[in-house]
């Protein structure tokens, strides 16, 4: 089910209305949440339901078996292991099988043989990217004793299948969202009003930013032939802001619809386009992922904490990882590495990259350098999300070629020129709200009129400017 | 609980009585500019087939942009004495025109003796629309009503169309219009054929003409399966009624005669869609060739070339004998 789905705007208010009514023990709130979100989840093909069952029966279990064997750590890694390679397996087959046989095929084509055969048409379960690394994040928090082992099924269910994030994060850790599971929730009207508006907001950024966005993005993007040095770039930036505000979008919405069931999720975005380097970039875009491979691949293989060379290693391991996590495609690959080499430039060169706050603190705007920094950085993305969005590497080439090569400037209609109006003025309101979880946190605003006539505003425009085809969230895929 | 229940619900009404009281009239004055300007034409044009009721033409015009710029049907009637309209529709494929134009047309009107169908490269094939989303933002949702609304007049209080589409009951058109505008790849190609002389041909023919066109190959426009054989069936239903269908093919900038889309390929499908049937067929393909006096682009006449290809067409219609009807007396 799409939150952006005439189906949700039935199921929310219902679930919304049982969970606070109806049931009201945290025991059947739990069970309340599971029923839901299967029902979410099934939405698109109930075989999806057998998959995201077994992953949290496997990681339910395993949990309790790495607790019963406390002292005995061999056995606990050998659990934790098996647990892993059998979550691994699963996102392995359904994501990456057809992807592997591919490229053995080309590998082997050159001897003549052909594994063609060996392809299986299989369907990608959405979002299976997204709770299979959250189950394994409890195994491994369990393994390393950062959380125990739950014993509840149904409040281990009811964290794996958490509708709100459940197709495209945040990656929730069991250490923050799991006691919510534990606790017996109260309604809160202000967290709830305040779930509502960053609800509202995530709809504003899909339905009128991203959606239109992707109506010229998926129009002109093969065109890279017929299209000027400069229309190619402001593509490449209107898709930088279609692949922001779908994803981030969902975010808002996930993190706002949670509020209303009384959890509070993690932060996933937080204005990544005001980076001011690449490291900083990746501290503030998809946090829950980049904090994920952070802390159970990077760490463990030494992080920083060794040689710069060895550092540089790990960065390209990760990235390596992290790209092929986004699909099974080289792109997402050369995409990963990309962006390696350039957090290894930077480790390389020790240019500063930890900033403690947001650009421009405290001031309306930035000066000098911080622009300049901020415009190296968002040049860099678009780059990075040129590749990212290509069909193939060919693709990318002749793109970022064509942006190169082409005429600066033509005169071929590009169509797209309204909706970079859109986005700076989008842009210019998270400008002004950066220093906010998200753009529409108005509690600071005293007055309830002003406060309404806000939200009222977002609502209207959202009906105006919304585009008319209902289509699906980028991140689904992954 | 209660409060924030009451708020959620009163935010939504105000939403709502915002929506209706406001916006509704500032939409209907948008529809009204939308009505009356040229730029937003199919817009216009379902507008304008809806409201045809009785008008009962002899003579009706079917096709694509290319109709749209070559047949001026007041012209037409003055000259055959037939009363004739003009239905046809830029920017979308025959099967939109079918569907559409003509069903609703038919719906209010009797059977017109005689059909004038513009053929050419762009016939068959699927274009989609997303040329006109961006153009006509925000008018495209009182379009897509439109088009329900054409096929279920009881889908008559407007706002509330985006639910009710998406209730289910109108799954099939919905997913018909999504064809139209999904179909992006084709798109690209109509944008690609068409994109050089749109700009510049009447400025400055030869020199673009060489430049653009003779480093490329011919241009083959895709031919929609679908497309053909609902065009067929057409012929069929034509044929039924005892329609007379005009297959008329209207001027094609040229040079040395030659276009640089794949003219034989598309004649041979046609010689082979009309087999069997009474169809006339009337190629004025090279008629103006590279004289841009008459085009407003590669595949487009100007208002000049409209009418002086009208007065062509109406002479030829009569010469020809092919309007063998009671107002040629006159």
């Amino acid at each position: 089910m799409l939150f952006n789905s005439y189906e949700f705007l039935l199921f929310l208010p219902i679930t919304f209305l049982l969970y606070w009514f109806a049931f009201r023990k945290r025991k059947w709130q739990n069970l309340l949440i599971i029923v839901a979100s299967y029902i979410f989840y099934g939405w698109w093909d109930w075989r999806f339901l057998l998959l995201i069952a077994l992953t949290s029966a496997c990681s339910y279990i395993s949990g309790i078996l790495i607790e019963r064997s406390n002292g005995n750590r061999k056995r606990q890694r050998l659990v934790s292991v098996a647990n892993i390679v059998i979550n691994l397996g699963i996102l392995g087959v359904f994501k990456y099988y057809n992807f592997f046989v591919e490229n053995l095929d080309v590998l082997f084509g050159a001897l003549g043989w052909h594994l063609d055969w060996v392809a299986i048409n299989i369907i990608l379960p959405v979002g299976i990217s997204f709770y299979t690394f959250q189950a394994l994040s409890y195994t491994i928090d369990v393994y390393q004793k950062k959380v125990t082992a739950t014993h509840d099924i149904v409040e281990f269910f009811a964290y794996i299948s958490f509708f709100p994030q459940l197709v495209a994060g945040p990656i929730e850790r069991a250490t923050n969202l799991l006691p919510q599971f534990q606790q017996q929730r109260h309604f809160d009207y202000v967290k709830a009003v305040d779930g509502m508006r960053q609800m509202l907001w995530g709809f504003l950024k899909k339905l009128v930013i991203a959606d239109n966005c992707a109506i010229i993005v998926n129009q002109y993007w093969d065109w890279y032939d017929g299209l000027s040095g400069v229309s190619l770039f402001l593509l490449g930036v209107l898709f930088t802001f279609q692949l922001y505000c779908d994803f981030s979008g969902y975010s808002d919405i996930a993190i706002g619809c949670a509020r209303l069931f009384g959890f509070n999720l993690m932060q996933n975005f937080n204005f990544p386009y005001f980076s001011r380097s690449i490291p900083e970039f990746w501290r503030r875009w998809h946090i829950s992922l980049t904090t994920w491979f952070r802390d159970y691949i990077y760490f463990p293989l030494g992080g920083s904490r060794c040689d710069k060379w060895k550092t540089i290693r790990n960065v390209y391991i990760v990235w390596s990882l992290s790209g092929l996590w986004h699909g099974a495609d080289w792109t997402f690959v050369c995409w990963g590495l990309f962006h390696a080499t350039l957090l290894a430039i930077y480790n390389i060169f020790g240019i500063k990259t930890k900033y403690k706050d947001i650009v421009a603190k405290g001031h309306y705007l930035p000066n000098i350098k911080e622009t300049f920094q901020m415009a190296v950085t968002f040049f860099l993305v678009v780059i990075g999300w040129i590749i990212f969005r290509s069909e193939n590497m060919t693709q990318a080439y002749n793109y970022l070629k064509s942006m190169c090569t082409n005429d600066l400037i033509d005169s071929s209609p590009f169509y797209g020129k309204k909706l970079l109006i859109y986005c700076i003025i989008f842009i210019i309101i998270e400008w002004i709200q950066r220093e906010k979880l998200y753009a529409l946190d108005i509690s600071g605003i005293r007055s309830a009129k002003l406060k309404w006539l806000i939200c009222l505003s977002v609502a209207i425009t959202i009906y105006l400017f919304m585009s008319t085809s209902i289509s699906t969230f980028i991140y689904f895929q992954f | 609980m209660k409060r924030f229940i009451i708020s959620s619900i009163v935010f939504l009404a105000i939403c709502f009585c915002c929506i209706e009281v406001f916006l509704v009239p500032i939409s209907f004055a948008f529809e009204q500019a939308a009505y009356k300007s040229k730029n937003l034409d199919p817009y216009c044009r379902i507008n304008f087939v809806t409201e045809c009721n009785d008008t009962n033409a002899d003579l009706l015009i079917i096709g694509n942009s290319r109709a749209k710029d070559s047949y001026n049907d007041v012209l037409l009637s003055e000259l055959t004495g037939l009363k004739c309209l003009n239905l046809a529709m830029a920017g979308y494929p025959f099967d939109f025109q079918y569907h559409i134009m003509y069903k609703t047309y038919i719906k209010h009107n009797v059977t017109p003796k005689y059909i004038l169908m513009e053929i050419g490269p762009f016939s068959f094939f699927d274009y989609s629309t997303p040329k006109y989303t961006i153009e006509m933002l925000p008018y495209i949702d009182r379009e897509e009503f439109q088009f329900y609304y054409d096929i279920c007049p009881e889908l008559s209080y407007k706002d509330h169309y985006r639910i009710i589409r998406y209730a289910g009951k109108y799954e099939e058109m919905v997913s018909q219009i999504m064809k139209i505008k999904e179909s992006d790849s084709n798109y690209k190609n109509e944008l690609q054929a068409n994109q050089v002389l749109k700009d510049d041909t009447v400025a400055n023919p030869k020199e673009n003409y060489e430049k653009n066109y003779l480093k490329k190959k011919t241009f083959n426009v895709e031919k929609n399966p679908d497309i053909i054989k609902l065009f067929k069936s057409f012929m069929s239903e034509c044929e039924d009624q005892k329609i007379q269908v005009i297959l008329v093919c209207s001027p094609i900038h040229t040079t040395d005669g030659t276009s640089h889309f794949d003219m034989e390929g598309f004649w041979n499908l046609i010689t082979d869609i009309i087999k069997g049937h009474e169809i006339k067929i009337l190629n004025y393909q090279n008629l103006f060739e590279d004289n841009t006096t008459y085009f407003a682009n590669s595949m487009h006449l100007n208002s000049y070339g409209k009418n002086c290809f009208t007065r062509r067409i109406a002479h030829d219609l009569d010469s020809l004998n092919i309007l063998h009807h009671d107002a040629q007396s006159k």
